[in-house]
């Protein structure tokens, strides 16, 4: 059994390439997933009895079903309505609608750490029911939000080797094209993974620092 | 839109044959995950830097890799190394790791919980500490320790899904096989999709069950306990 | 005392609170039955009683913080949170007018309620400028000239996570003393303290009866209500059985329920 060091350095440029694709897809994910979380938040803030249903169903959807799963029905249920959007696009969807669930708990689980005194105190300072909002508990919600929303984007790093299978040209699928033509599994997967881990790994130091910087805005 | 229904009646069967097939994969990883995670909690928790660094590192690694690329090298390793594995070993295999991975941190963090003060009493009974581990600190450490994997082992059947791409024949395959024939791959995912909702919805509902029990029994030992205490005292 | 007319909700007399025949229910619980009371210009009043008297709940009444099921609330002649329109009905105010009502209303907590995101110069600054519309630098020095006199001016930039319980208190004060308040509302405010940070905060409390502030303060501090108060409102189970003098209240007080509370009181604090 031989380790072929060479075909590694030789691909290298083609497997940063995926990874900066992997990044991209990520970004986009979070983002757009952040926009989606806000707004399940907001649903769920509301008295609308079926929009409550709704989004309580699909929360529970997405949290009990493989987002591999979820990746195959936006990629193919998006063309049967008319929809033609290219398969990073596609993909990008999925992670978002994906991430928008998750996030929204966090959200919720924001606002209601923060303690209703803080509230009544801007209240019995008159100020009005928006500017509590804004001034009070919207910069405290993205404190508190901020280290798990984090947490979340090392998660879509790692569930964005899964858009493979439709084809998105990430780190993964790159790694596939790449051993077919090269037959050198062991070798390219390896690397693969050393690059995973160096994105996430980086991530977590990034989240972990957050965390610290954040504790002096939280009473205890 | 147009929705195929006839794929429903000839595919559910294959479906259903790819569901049992998931439920003993991932019934078998969970677990191997967990006697593994015993192991690696207690190898985190040594003072021991031999026990202690190789643990931390094998956490690592699996929890900052995608768990498709696991899979991958898992699969393609062993070839290399003159080994003939069936894809499904190697499949329940990098499951077991990856489970345990994560297992290990919620063990890890349900011993952390439990207050220092209780194995301090035990060692200072003479109680030697594996002992003390075993019947002091674990059985407390489970109503922490059943909420967190509640999340985690429906996360392994979630995750599990990705098998299907090394050519683990469970509910994902099974899929294939179904678009193989029938072309309808919404409705094809769609059921896929409701059955592993169904199949971690009971998992949810089965844990519920579990740490209810868990709670009634640390009712039960605590009041035990406080009667037996307070009998002493009466005369 | 006559009863104000239905059709004149701004008086001219003069108490700066007046208070008549205020109820209030949470659920089945008759939480105040009946409240009446004034406050004049520069009184100090101690409310005292048992918990679940209902002192709490008075205080926020106030300040519209809890509302009020029927009875009126005037203060400094105006009508707070419903006012009786020409043809009688009750009628809640609009939100702007209680927010304006409230500008001049200073309220102190229990838990302090520092927003732990801002400094303490940020927390004070806060509502002078957003609620009143003053300039930073304006806003800046009344805060500085706050906090020199609570004695934090060194604390001004740091957080409330980074302060003792007695130095989030007095900031707390500072922030609303920064809206010149004609009245201050102070909801049992040393009763999360440590008991060795007590004392710093009830200075401060003594510093601004000391300067003709008028207070209303919901404590169980004997001590400084025998000192500081000119009256004693003591409340149990929703009303008002006695209001006197400390002096008067103290040594001869005329309810049964007023003696046993005292007796508790006194027991507890000449224990050896």
């Amino acid at each position: 059994m031989k380790f072929d060091f060479n075909v590694i350095v030789v691909q290298l440029p083609w497997l940063l390439k995926g990874a900066e694709l992997t990044l991209s897809v990520s970004l986009l994910g979070i983002f757009f997933g952040t926009l989606v979380g806000v707004a399940l938040a907001l649903a769920q803030q509301s008295a609308i009895s079926p929009l409550l249903y709704f989004v309580r169903v699909y929360i529970s959807f997405i949290r009990g079903t493989p987002l591999f799963i979820q990746i195959l029905i936006v990629f193919f249920i998006l063309p049967s309505i008319g929809i033609d959007i290219s398969r990073f696009t596609s993909g990008v969807v999925a992670l978002s609608l994906n991430s928008g669930a998750y996030i929204s708990e966090m959200i919720r689980g924001g606002l209601t750490s923060i303690r209703r005194g803080q509230i009544e105190a801007g209240r019995a300072l008159g100020m009005p029911r928006p500017l509590i909002w804004r001034r009070i508990i919207l910069p405290q919600v993205f404190t508190v939000i901020l280290p798990p929303l984090t947490v979340e984007f090392a998660s879509l790093l790692k569930y964005s080797a899964l858009l493979s299978v439709i084809g998105v040209v990430e780190l993964t699928r790159t790694a596939q094209q790449i051993i077919a033509a090269t037959f050198k599994p062991i070798e390219i997967w390896l690397t693969v993974g050393v690059l995973y881990f160096i994105m996430c790994f980086a991530l977590g130091v990034l989240t972990r620092r957050i965390e610290r910087a954040t504790t002096i805005y939280r009473l205890s | 839109m147009n929705l195929d229904f006839t794929v429903f009646t000839f595919g559910l069967p294959i479906l259903l044959k790819g569901l049992g097939n998931t439920i003993l994969f991932c019934a078998i990883s969970i677990v191997c995950g967990f006697v593994i995670a015993c192991l690696i909690a207690l190898c985190r928790l040594s003072r021991r830097s031999f026990l202690r660094l190789p643990a931390l590192w094998f956490v690592e690694v699996f929890r900052n890799t995608p768990f498709l690329v696991q899979a991958f090298i898992l699969f393609f390793a062993f070839p290399r190394l003159g080994v003939r594995i069936d894809a499904t070993v190697a499949g329940i295999m990098v499951l077991s790791l990856y489970a345990g991975a994560y297992f290990s941190e919620s063990i890890r963090g349900a011993i952390l919980s439990v207050p220092k003060g209780q194995i301090e009493a035990a060692r200072a009974l003479g109680m030697p500490y594996l002992r003390a581990m075993r019947c002091i600190v674990l059985p407390q450490s489970l109503g922490y320790l059943l909420p967190a994997t509640t999340n985690q082992i429906i996360g392994v059947i979630k995750d599990s899904a990705a098998l299907s791409v090394i050519t683990v024949p469970e509910l994902s395959m099974a899929a294939q096989v179904v678009l193989g024939e029938s072309f309808s791959p919404v409705e094809t995912y769609v059921m896929v999709a409701i059955l592993y909702w169904a199949l971690t919805a009971c998992v949810a509902a089965m844990m519920a069950y579990f740490e209810r029990r868990v709670a009634a029994a640390a009712v039960a030992t605590t009041s035990e306990s406080a009667r037996f205490a307070t009998a002493g005292k009466s005369h | 005392m006559t009863k104000p007319s239905a059709d004149s909700d701004k008086l001219s007399s003069a108490p700066m609170v007046r208070v008549r025949n205020l109820h209030k229910w949470f659920g089945p619980l008759h939480v105040l039955n009946d409240i009446s009371f004034d406050v004049q210009s520069g009184e100090k009043i101690c409310i005292i009683g048992p918990s679940g008297s209902g002192k709490s709940t008075l205080l926020r009444c106030l300040n519209f913080l809890e509302e009020h099921d029927a009875g009126t609330i005037w203060l400094e002649g105006a009508a707070m949170g419903f006012h009786t329109e020409e043809d009688g009905r009750r009628q809640r105010s609009s939100e702007s007018e209680i927010n304006r009502m409230r500008a001049s209303i200073g309220m102190v907590f229990q838990s302090f309620n520092l927003w732990g995101h801002m400094t303490v110069l940020g927390n004070i600054i806060e509502a002078p400028m957003h609620v009143r519309g003053l300039g930073r630098s304006a806003a800046e020095q009344i805060a500085l000239e706050l906090l020199e006199r609570m004695g934090l001016a060194d604390k001004r930039n740091a957080y409330p996570s980074q302060l003792s319980g007695g130095q989030q208190q007095r900031a707390a004060i500072a922030r609303a003393l920064a809206m010149r308040p004609k009245i201050m509302l102070f909801d049992e405010p040393t009763s999360s303290l440590d008991p060795e940070l007590v004392g710093e905060v009830l200075e401060v409390m003594r510093g601004l009866a000391e300067d003709g502030m008028t207070m209303l303060v919901v404590t169980h501090e004997m001590d400084f209500a025998a000192d500081v108060a000119d009256r004693i409102i003591f409340m149990d189970h929703g009303t008002i059985l006695e209001q006197e003098r400390p002096a008067q209240f103290f040594e001869r007080p005329k309810h049964e329920r007023a003696t046993q509370f005292l007796a508790r009181i006194l027991r507890r604090s000449t224990r050896p």
